[in-house]
């Protein structure tokens, strides 16, 4: 997943970040609205978090625009303003949720991966795919109620994957969601994590839960999604 | 007389008698004065002419010859005008033949001199002119008599009475048509004060801030001043917010990081647990101060805004931040439902009480509102266990909180109360009939 995180206090940011990034996120981030602006239109986002009170264009103009042009990633804003005027109005403004600072951390999180779980489609913390299930909240997988341990990129493709459940990734697309911007990449990196995926899930090569589409990218099978209907 | 008009009036009538009575009084002498010198007048033509065709004989007799009498009044008895001669010692020595009886004088004018008088015999009331003067026969003697002219005053006095009647009649129809007109002079002069008065009545009615139109120079300066205060007072108002939005941003982004620095591994359980507290202290404090800073209060003037939009922009944003726990947020308010309250304080009061119903609630929240006697009621319901046993007047203490294993939100019901009072109105925590937590609040029209 990545995250976007425009924040002016530098310490705050780089808080933040880390955090972001120890939840599995690739993280960008920025203190300047220009930039911040730049970056939520023209990267692939899956979640970004703006603070309202930014120097040049503000949390709520960069908002604005997001939505403007058409882009649909939920926004959680960062504000130190508790008034509910500046709360709604970023709200209406499109942002999703909000969180007021001085925040606990746990919060941050919990709010951000329910937000991109419902962006996703999926109602409830616990992804599921046939018998592999991903907490996003803890961070951990399981296979027929096993617990599998992934890398941190692994960890990465695979809930990307699973939160596109039943379409078609590109290599680029998992690439750009999975890296930062400034990172070094290999789109033949993402071979060897699927390759490296795939034993860990199905050492035996019966279930063959990724699929390989010659030339389009990969698909995991979407069987299990009935779960968003039923509450656990 | 608490009313211009009524004082203006009666200032006004006051001053319109005692101009039309001195007006009267005034016209009245000069005419009667005037009317008095026309009978002196002709009573003396009468005695010139009385004198002219006198004679005086040698033993001091005076002698008028009735057919040269200079007017025929004087011959018939009883007519209402009279002539009489009397000698040094006021005895008659002469009288026209209309006087039967001598008439009584009590002064008689020297030689040479003239007296005009009126005299009372019986109920007539008579207007004299005596003459003094001596009668130098050819013999060389010298007499002196007193010639008296008279005439009955009845015509005279009914003259001036006609007069009288009519001078006053026109005066007072001439006072009752300006007294009129005076009305509607008032009515008039007075209109703008009554635009301005209904314009400031509008003011509290509808939704802006502004006195229109065009005002007499004598007022113009107070509506401006008013437009001034108004709009300064809003511009005070939002300056005064965003002086403490800014105050709580240069604070909180530092208690954040603070705040994060408290989930460092590298230092003890307890030390990190007394970091939150006190964290969670000063943020508690922050936010009640700020938030009460920030309450306007009840202002004079204030225009009346409708309470549905408010709470329906309110449920809609909520919506989205209880997405996960799918609370649902019903707003049952007509759109008549208007009170004078400032928007941030109503967004503020409803956005405070519907967090924190859907935060205790169990995913369903309710807001009505309505008008009672001009007093705007607000009811906030919630399907959660209500408020629980004992006081509930200590939750709407400041920092009290029913559920202190949540972070923060006692302050919620404490910074509502600040702000109900600030308006002086009254706040109630009960259960509503399906046993959750309702919060009542009445704001006082005045």
């Amino acid at each position: 997943m990545r995250a976007l995180v425009i924040e002016d206090d530098v310490d705050l940011r780089e808080q933040i970040c880390a955090q972001l990034r120890s939840d599995g996120f690739a993280v960008d981030a920025t203190g300047e609205g220009e930039e911040g602006l730049f970056f939520a239109l023209e990267y692939p986002i899956d979640i970004a978090i703006v603070d309202l009170g930014l120097p040049g264009p503000t949390g709520l103009d960069i908002i604005r625009e997001v939505r403007e042009a058409g882009l649909d990633y939920p926004v959680l804003i960062l504000t130190a303003r508790s008034r509910w005027q500046d709360k709604v109005e970023g709200l209406e403004t499109g942002a999703d949720d909000y969180v007021v600072k001085p925040f606990q951390p746990e919060e941050l999180t919990a709010r951000i991966q329910a937000l991109v779980r419902r962006s996703r489609g999926w109602a409830q913390p616990k992804l599921e795919s046939g018998d592999i299930v991903l907490d996003t909240a803890r961070q951990e997988v399981f296979v027929a109620g096993e617990s599998v341990e992934l890398t941190a990129y692994e960890y990465r493709v695979l809930e990307h994957l699973m939160l596109h459940a039943g379409e078609v990734v590109s290599k680029t697309a998992l690439t750009e969601h999975i890296y930062e911007e400034n990172a070094e990449r290999d789109s033949n990196v993402i071979e060897v994590f699927v390759r490296r995926l795939r034993a860990k899930l199905d050492p035996e090569g019966v279930r063959k839960p990724i699929e390989t589409l010659r030339g389009r990218g990969y698909r995991l099978a979407r069987d299990a999604r009935t779960s968003d209907t039923e509450p656990s | 007389m608490n009313s211009l008009r009524a004082r203006l009036l009666a200032a006004t009538a006051v001053l319109l008698l005692a101009f039309i009575g001195l007006t009267g009084v005034a016209l009245e002498t000069a005419v009667s004065e005037r009317a008095d010198q026309a009978e002196h007048d002709r009573l003396q033509g009468l005695s010139y002419a009385l004198l002219g065709s006198a004679e005086i004989t040698e033993d001091g007799s005076f002698k008028v010859a009735p057919r040269v009498l200079p007017e025929s009044d004087l011959t018939r008895p009883d007519s209402g005008l009279y002539a009489m001669v009397l000698d040094e010692n006021g005895e008659s020595i002469w009288r026209s033949p209309s006087l039967l009886d001598p008439l009584e004088l009590d002064t008689l004018p020297a030689v040479g001199e003239w007296q005009f008088m009126r005299i009372y015999p019986g109920d007539d009331t008579l207007i004299t002119l005596s003459f003094g003067f001596r009668w130098v026969t050819d013999a060389g003697t010298d007499y002196r008599y007193t010639l008296v002219v008279a005439e009955d005053a009845r015509t005279f006095i009914k003259q001036m009475q006609r007069f009288r009647g009519v001078l006053w009649t026109l005066l007072s129809a001439s006072a009752l048509i300006l007294l009129i007109v005076e009305l509607f002079i008032l009515r008039w002069g007075l209109a703008p004060l009554r635009r301005l008065a209904r314009n400031l009545a509008n003011l509290q009615a509808h939704e802006k801030r502004r006195i229109e139109g065009r005002y007499p120079d004598e007022i113009q300066p107070l509506v401006s001043n008013l437009n001034t205060m108004l709009s300064n007072d809003q511009a005070r108002l939002t300056r005064y917010r965003n002086a403490l939005g800014d105050l709580a941003h240069s604070l909180k982004t530092p208690m954040a990081v603070l705040r994060g620095l408290a989930e460092d591994d590298k230092l003890e359980e307890s030390q990190r647990q007394g970091l939150r507290t006190q964290l969670a202290r000063m943020n508690d404090i922050l936010d009640y101060q700020l938030q009460k800073a920030a309450a306007a209060g009840k202002r004079s003037l204030a225009a009346s805004i409708a309470i549905a939009p408010v709470a329906r922009k309110l449920a809609r944003a909520l919506t989205k931040v209880y997405a996960e726990q799918g609370t649902r947020f019903e707003v049952y308010i007509p759109d008549t439902v208007k009170a004078p309250i400032d928007e941030g304080d109503l967004t503020e009061l409803l956005g405070t009480l519907m967090d924190n119903a859907a935060k205790y609630g169990d995913g369903e929240v309710e807001v009505r509102a309505e008008m009672r006697d001009g007093d705007l009621c607000l009811q906030i319901d919630d399907n959660g266990t209500g408020f629980g046993e004992g006081s509930t007047e200590r939750l709407l203490e400041r920092g009290v909180r029913a559920d202190t294993s949540r972070e923060g939100q006692g302050l919620g019901l404490a910074v509502a109360a600040e702000i109900v009072r600030s308006y002086t109105g009254d706040i109630t925590l009960t259960r509503c009939e399906k046993g959750g937590a309702r919060v009542e609040i009445v704001l006082p029209a005045e």
